[in-house]
């Protein structure tokens, strides 16, 4: 059984291939037909795991992708948003974040929530605020300066 | 000093055989920043019983006029006067007792397999998700992340023939393997209250001290542009654990041990503080 599935679907007039799983040294691709789209949606929010050996076959993937072809990345994970703070190079300058995940912390509840934001909802790298359902504020569970640093590759 | 500075502390055994059991005070350099990064071999001094006085240090620093990040080699300071390093003197008191064969508690073991496959790798990790419980997501994220790393490093690197040739260390991390010695390589997974442990051992010994302390400057005090994920993994390693503990017995045994705060919030991970302990003893 392979440790990730990608499927593929149209959203509007894109292809969309949402991934899921563990993104390691199995992660192959060879068999997915782009079909010539000229944008492509990756949903990230399945993926669990991406290892050293993950990243390596994510850039042979996204590179495969012709430069002429928009990438569009929706729903990343922290784990993702991660490591496009690490790894230079993982946004190509044919790809765009659309959406992607924040981690807060509800100190009442004692909880850890994540928030969907859009780059555009960030500010001068600070987290947007947001509340719990009993009004109290969530505490941003990152560092802003280092968590949003993928946003200046946009 | 800020709580963020890194200091990796290393010793080769002879050095410590003196130290063992005496008290003793660390003399440091007062004026170190934030995002400094510490190497120091120790050295007991010969004049003075109590002190050691540090003989090699790298020093490395964000700040614009200091120590160029990128010009490394020894400086070799006389000594430095010791200031109220209360957490650091903890540390250095806490990699003596690592260093003398102390091994730091482990607590209530949870999983401890040999591994004599690739295939044995994905049932490890597969019984990890189905059997522990964690405290948050994202303390479950960097627990399967390190044990995905660590244990893909041991299975692979360590593994030599009688001539001391590496079997495995460059062949693609998906192309199976296959250990003849069925008990050669061992992941034990531990916890306490405070944290989660993750050993990997082996019996091979075939990891040296100067090739940890190369990789560490590579990917963590002076990284290269990591273009392509290149060399990324020490890095992924040591981002998601609070300690890296390597025991190294040449031609014997190699011990790595990468422990994981179980803090609950993620922040109180990325502010607290981290350490690398290296030992070496013997030949190869």
């Amino acid at each position: 059984m392979s440790d990730y599935t990608i499927s593929t679907s149209n959203e509007g007039s894109a292809l969309k291939l949402s991934v899921k799983g563990q993104v390691n040294e199995n992660f192959a691709f060879d068999d997915l037909d782009l079909g010539g789209a000229g944008t492509i949606h990756l949903d990230l929010e399945g993926i669990t795991l991406m290892n050293s050996s993950g990243v390596k076959r994510w850039f042979k993937f996204i590179e495969a992708i012709p430069a002429t072809t928009k990438i569009v990345y929706q729903n990343v994970p922290p784990i993702i948003v991660t490591q496009m703070n690490i790894v230079e190079g993982f946004l190509s300058p044919n790809a765009e974040v659309e959406t992607f995940y924040a981690p807060y912390f509800d100190e009442e509840n004692d909880e850890e929530v994540k928030k969907l934001l859009k780059p555009s909802e960030v500010k001068d790298k600070k987290a947007p605020t947001f509340t719990n359902d009993g009004g109290e504020e969530l505490e941003f569970d990152a560092l802003e300066e280092t968590y949003f640093k993928f946003l200046d590759k946009l | 000093m800020s709580e963020n500075v890194l200091n990796i502390l290393t010793s080769r055994e002879d050095k410590f055989t003196s130290a063992i059991g005496s008290e003793f005070n660390l003399v440091f350099n007062e004026d170190l920043d934030e995002h400094e990064f510490n190497i120091i071999d120790y050295e007991h001094c010969p004049d003075q019983d109590d002190d050691f006085i540090i003989t090699n240090c790298m020093y490395f620093t964000d700040n614009v006029g200091k120590i160029d990040k990128k010009k490394f080699g020894s400086i070799k300071p006389d000594f430095y006067v010791c200031s109220e390093f209360d957490h650091l003197n903890d540390r250095v008191k806490r990699f003596v007792d690592f260093a003398s064969g102390n091994q730091i508690p482990k607590g209530k073991e949870l999983i401890s397999k040999y591994l004599t496959s690739t295939a044995d790798l994905k049932a490890l990790f597969d019984s990890v998700v189905n059997e522990i419980k964690f405290p948050a997501d994202h303390v479950r994220d960097r627990f399967l992340l390190i044990l995905d790393e660590l244990s893909s490093n041991t299975l692979y690197n360590a593994p030599v023939d009688d001539n001391g040739i590496p079997l495995f260390r460059r062949t693609d991390r998906s192309e199976d393997v296959v250990l003849e010695d069925k008990t050669s390589v061992n992941v034990t997974v531990s916890e306490d209250d405070d944290a989660y442990h993750i050993c990997c051992s082996d019996t091979y010994g075939s990891l040296f001290a100067d090739t940890v302390k190369n990789y560490l400057f590579r990917e963590i005090v002076a990284p290269q542009q990591r273009e392509g994920g290149a060399g990324i993994g020490l890095s992924l390693i040591f981002e998601n654990c609070n300690s890296l503990l390597y025991n190294i017995e040449l031609n014997s045994k190699t011990e790595v041990t990468a422990v994981i705060r179980k803090f609950k919030k993620n922040k109180d991970h990325l502010l607290s503080y981290k350490e690398v302990f290296l030992t070496e003893k013997g030949s190869f």
